[in-house]
């Protein structure tokens, strides 16, 4: 409980970068994606494991990623999700996109 | 976007699978996490329970999840329109009230809309009909003129815009032989009349280029309907001769029918050569005379109504240069036959039309009150859906379909409705008399445009009364409704307001139908009411049509009818007889008064004109206020004379005494007669006729002898039953020209009713729309009243409880009611107001404005949403307060 106060919410739409990043590594199924999640981001970004469920079908939809059944490390069926090739296309450009938004708020902040 | 389609295409066909692979994701994450948890040495409920905390609703999860994926808009349809059915059956009494509202509503719209496609919309019966013109002259004070046939051939040679150019010139002749003299219509046309509009022969063959010019041997082509009716399709009739006006006829070929297609409303029994027989009406070279010859034109590919226009006008105008006593402000006019055949019947079909939309909305405003209603009933339900993950927008949606359901079946019911009106209506068109036919009425049906447009009515309808429950869902948060205690109280406030606007809006719908109708309704008592300045009583009326090319002259002419007349007045029995050229119209013709400053062009006063001989006036019971009746003295020779009746003598000359007055009259077959001045010999009393259809005209009358035209009326007053004086006029007609026959003869009582049928049809339906949504308002307003007694009913117990008396309840009931209605009824009389002109040409003796009409309708609607006010109010006075209050 003590460091559910210390987690931050995910800003809006910044959840669809993340899964795109983390997909950028190497297929993977929900669950792991939001387990790396954690781990990347230290457990402070909190993010309710339902919704990525939602997300990752919009953007199979939009064709960012496309999905496949594997076996997972415990041998039972999962589905994995990759990126694909316009799905890396995206994932730089709202990288671009993100670093130029954080930079410019960074130096706003910083000048005041 | 291939995948896209890939993805959502297996959503819908392969919605097992998906869900199951959905159900075995989510499972793989659970399972995982629980796994996860337990390593960490919880315990397995202890993991179970943390898991579910982090992942969130599953259901609402999995919701996201099919949103997400786009499935599937078919399957939420499906799943909608099930639920909606399920609706609707748990509700009978609604889905019944519903149904029957929209299918009036839709119904009417849709058998009016047949008529309107039969009549107005649906393209004329000919082979590339867009292309077919009708072809004018206008002079700056006349805008429709007959044709001259000299300026006909110019255009012919000149133009080069138009495939073909015909003309036509309608007739009637007698056609003797065997048996009794027979009356038939016949239209003289030209060669290319039929090629113009693309009729080729069914049997036989049309008029060719060498029976159509002067001195030609004379041939006849039958018209199909002609040929079926008299001469049961026998194909041996071509090569047989006819007796027509005394000259014989070869016949040479069929004509097909085409209905009451074009504006000249009426179809022939017989074809003719037109120049021919030029020389019966002025002649080929006369640019003077114009005696009633129309042309019309086919439009050669790609060349549009405007080009043609600009053509014919420089072709007009040069016409104007070369011969400038006879053209100087003569114009062509180009216009499409479509638009032309239909002007007239245009803004009465129109104005129903509105009258019908207005129905549908009050339709509309009911559906929305009952589905309102029924939506804050179900409310708990409501919630219910929402708290389990439905979005507002599915939510809506659902209401949508509902509604949409509800507009389709009530639009299928409509159908029925229609078929049977449009059927009725057809029926009842084709009764009217000729003079106020309405073009291709028979051929009005639902047909796959009157389908189309009632789905799209349909369609329309449920949006409209969809929308406002699909809102009010929107507003609706699960955890209020829940905390109400399921009451429909306080929290209705917002769709309380919502439906004081719809009894406001239905309040003022019906006064505005209403008004329309007491008006018209009014109209027609004025009709059946005003005196007509004639009397019918025994007066008997008969016409006759003389062979052009026999009664040539004037003279001939003059002759003949006084000879007529001669003969019948000395018949025992007859007390006055008199011959009328045209009787009561419709002849509306511009002139001039002397002395007064020429009125700016297109601006003249007109009149209805007639020739009559002495007697005519006399027979039929018109009073003579000042100066005298013809009489023989009003000869060829004489000083020309004319009589005039109050209405013109109180607009120029009110006051003083008519007698010696001057006045010009431009009718154009008046031909040198047109510039001469007409002297006023006598006044008499204004004679209603209804043949113009617009407002009352002052007639005029000219004596017959001075100008003496080659059909008419022939006036009878007698003492003679009908079957005597019939035969007797046949047998006086038969000593003079066995090659003449009568026409119409019948009483003028019967006549003069025919006349009225159109107006009187008008009322009939405007009045049943009115019936209808007077109807349909109070149905409404009581609805809406009932409801909020009911909604109130705790309250109304608490108040009872806290000491308020009946009164002061019945006073809250009423007052809360009829505050909308006032409201809407103000509403109504402002618009009616403002749309008074609209229906100002067809009315008559009465003011769109008209102070009573208003007065009465607006009572009758108060009483109306007064007594749909008080039955609810009387049940909510006699609540008891206890039971009130426990109830929920």
């Amino acid at each position: 409980m003590e460091m559910a106060r210390t987690r931050l919410e995910l800003p809006q739409g910044t959840l669809d970068l993340l899964i795109l990043r983390v997909l950028a590594l190497e297929p993977q199924h929900g669950w792991g994606i939001s387990e790396r999640l954690q781990q990347i981001s230290s457990d402070v970004l909190q993010v309710q494991q339902g919704s990525l469920y939602p997300a990752l079908h919009r953007l199979e939809r939009r064709g960012w990623i496309k999905a496949r059944w594997g076996n997972s490390e415990n041998n039972r069926r999962a589905k994995y999700y990759e990126l694909t090739q316009s799905g890396r296309h995206q994932l730089k450009e709202e990288t671009d996109a993100w670093e130029s938004l954080a930079a410019a708020i960074a130096r706003v902040l910083r000048a005041m | 976007m291939l995948r896209d389609l890939q993805l959502r295409l297996r959503a819908l066909f392969r919605r097992k699978a998906v869900e199951d692979e959905l159900d075995d994701e989510l499972r793989f994450h659970l399972d995982r996490q629980i796994e996860k948890h337990m390593k960490r040495s919880l315990s397995r409920e202890e993991a179970v329970r943390l898991t579910r905390l982090e992942f969130g609703g599953l259901d609402q999860v999995k919701e996201k999840c099919r949103e997400a994926r786009g499935l599937h808009a078919v399957e939420v349809l499906w799943q909608d329109t099930r639920f909606a059915l399920r609706m609707l059956r748990r509700n009978p009494g609604f889905t019944i009230v519903a149904v029957i509202t929209l299918a009036l509503g839709i119904g009417a719209n849709t058998a009016l809309f047949s008529v309107v496609n039969a009549v107005l919309l649906r393209p004329l019966p000919f082979p590339h009909q867009d292309r077919l013109m009708y072809l004018s002259e206008r002079e700056p004070d006349i805008p429709y003129l007959y044709i001259s046939l000299a300026d006909l051939v110019d255009w012919r040679a000149r133009n080069t815009v138009f495939e073909t150019l015909g003309a036509q010139r309608n007739s009637e002749a007698t056609l003797t032989g065997e048996g009794d003299p027979q009356h038939v219509r016949t239209w003289q046309v030209t060669t290319d009349f039929f090629p113009t509009l693309g009729m080729q022969a069914i049997a036989g063959r049309l008029l060719s280029l060498e029976e159509d010019r002067l001195g030609a041997p004379a041939v006849v082509v039958l018209s199909e309907r002609y040929w079926t009716e008299e001469l049961s399709r026998d194909r041996r009739i071509i090569g047989k001769q006819l007796r027509l006006d005394g000259e014989l006829y070869t016949v040479i070929g069929v004509a097909p029918s085409r209905g009451s297609y074009l504006f000249w409303r009426q179809e022939p029994d017989l074809f003719i050569s037109l120049n021919r027989m030029a020389n019966t009406f002025g002649g080929l070279s006369n640019r003077v005379e114009r005696r009633g010859v129309y042309a019309c034109a086919r439009l050669k590919p790609g060349i549009s109504v405007g080009e043609a226009q600009a053509q014919m006008a420089r072709i007009s105008a040069d016409l104007a240069r070369r011969y400038p006593e006879t053209n100087a402000e003569i114009t062509a006019v180009v216009e499409p036959m479509l638009q032309v055949n239909v002007r007239q019947v245009q803004r009465p079909l129109l104005l129903l039309m509105a009258a019908v939309g207005l129905v549908l909305l009050i339709a509309c405003a009911n559906v929305a009150n009952l589905l309102t209603a029924l939506n804050t009933a179900r409310r708990r339900e409501i919630a219910v859906r929402a708290a389990l993950g439905a979005g507002t927008a599915r939510l809506a949606r659902q209401f949508l379909c509902e509604s949409l359901l509800l507009a389709m079946i009530g639009g299928a019911a409509g159908l029925l409705v229609a078929y049977s009106t449009a059927a009725a209506a057809s029926a009842a068109l084709a009764h009217l008399p000729p003079g106020a036919s309405v073009p291709r009425s028979g051929e009005i049906a639902i047909d796959h445009r009157a389908l189309v447009f009632t789905f799209a009515v349909s369609l329309l309808a449920g949006i409209v009364f969809g929308v406002f429950p699909a809102l009010a869902a929107y507003r609706t948060d699960p955890n209020l409704v829940f905390k109400e205690n399921g009451g429909c109280g306080n929290a209705g406030l917002l769709r309380m307001d919502f439906r004081n606007c719809l009894i406001a809006v239905e309040v003022a719908l019906s006064l505005i139908l209403l008004v329309g109708a007491g008006l018209t309704i009014k109209s027609l008592f004025h009709l059946l009411q005003a005196d007509p300045g004639f009397q019918t009583d025994g007066v008997l009326t008969a016409s006759l049509k003389l062979p052009d090319a026999k009664y040539r002259t004037a003279a001939l002419r003059g002759d003949l009818i006084q000879h007529l007349v001669n003969k019948i007045a000395a018949l025992g029995g007859v007390s006055k007889v008199g011959f009328a050229s045209p009787l009561f119209g419709p002849n509306e013709q511009p002139f001039l008064v002397e002395g007064r400053p020429l009125p700016p062009p297109a601006q003249e006063p007109s009149t209805e004109l007639s020739r009559l001989t002495p007697g005519t006036l006399e027979a039929l019971g018109v009073k003579l206020l000042q100066g005298r009746f013809f009489n023989a003295g009003d000869s060829q020779d004489a000083r020309r004379a004319c009589i005039i009746d109050d209405m013109m003598a109180l607009t120029y000359w009110p006051g003083e005494s008519v007698i010696g007055k001057r006045i010009q009259i431009k009718e154009p077959g008046l031909g040198d007669a047109n510039n001469k001045w007409w002297t006023v010999t006598g006044l008499v009393r204004h004679v209603v006729t209804h043949a113009s259809g617009g407002p009352p005209l002052p007639n005029s009358y000219l004596p017959y002898a001075q100008v003496p035209a080659n059909s008419g009326t022939l006036v009878v007053h007698s003492s003679l039953g009908e079957g005597a004086l019939t035969t007797a006029l046949q047998q006086a007609l038969h000593a003079l020209d066995p090659d003449v026959a009568w026409f119409d003869i019948g009483l003028l009582a019967e006549n003069v009713d025919a006349q009225i049928v159109p107006r009187k049809l008008a009322v009939a339906l405007l009045s049943i729309l009115a019936s209808l949504a007077l109807l349909l308002a109070a149905v409404g307003t009581y609805g809406a009243m009932a409801y909020m007694v009911t909604g109130r009913a705790k309250e109304i117990g608490v108040r009872r409880a806290l000491g308020a008396a009946p009164a002061d309840v019945l006073r809250l009931v009423l007052g809360q009611g009829m505050a909308p209605a006032v409201v809407g009824l103000v509403l109504g009389i402002l618009v009616s107001l403002t749309l008074g002109r609209l229906i100002t040409p067809i009315l008559f003796g009465v003011k769109a404005s008209d102070p009573v009409t208003f007065a009465s309708v607006g009572a009758l609607l108060l009483a109306v949403a007064l007594a749909a006010c008080y039955v609810p109010a009387r049940r909510a006075m006699r609540l008891n307060p206890l039971e009130a209050i426990r109830h929920e």
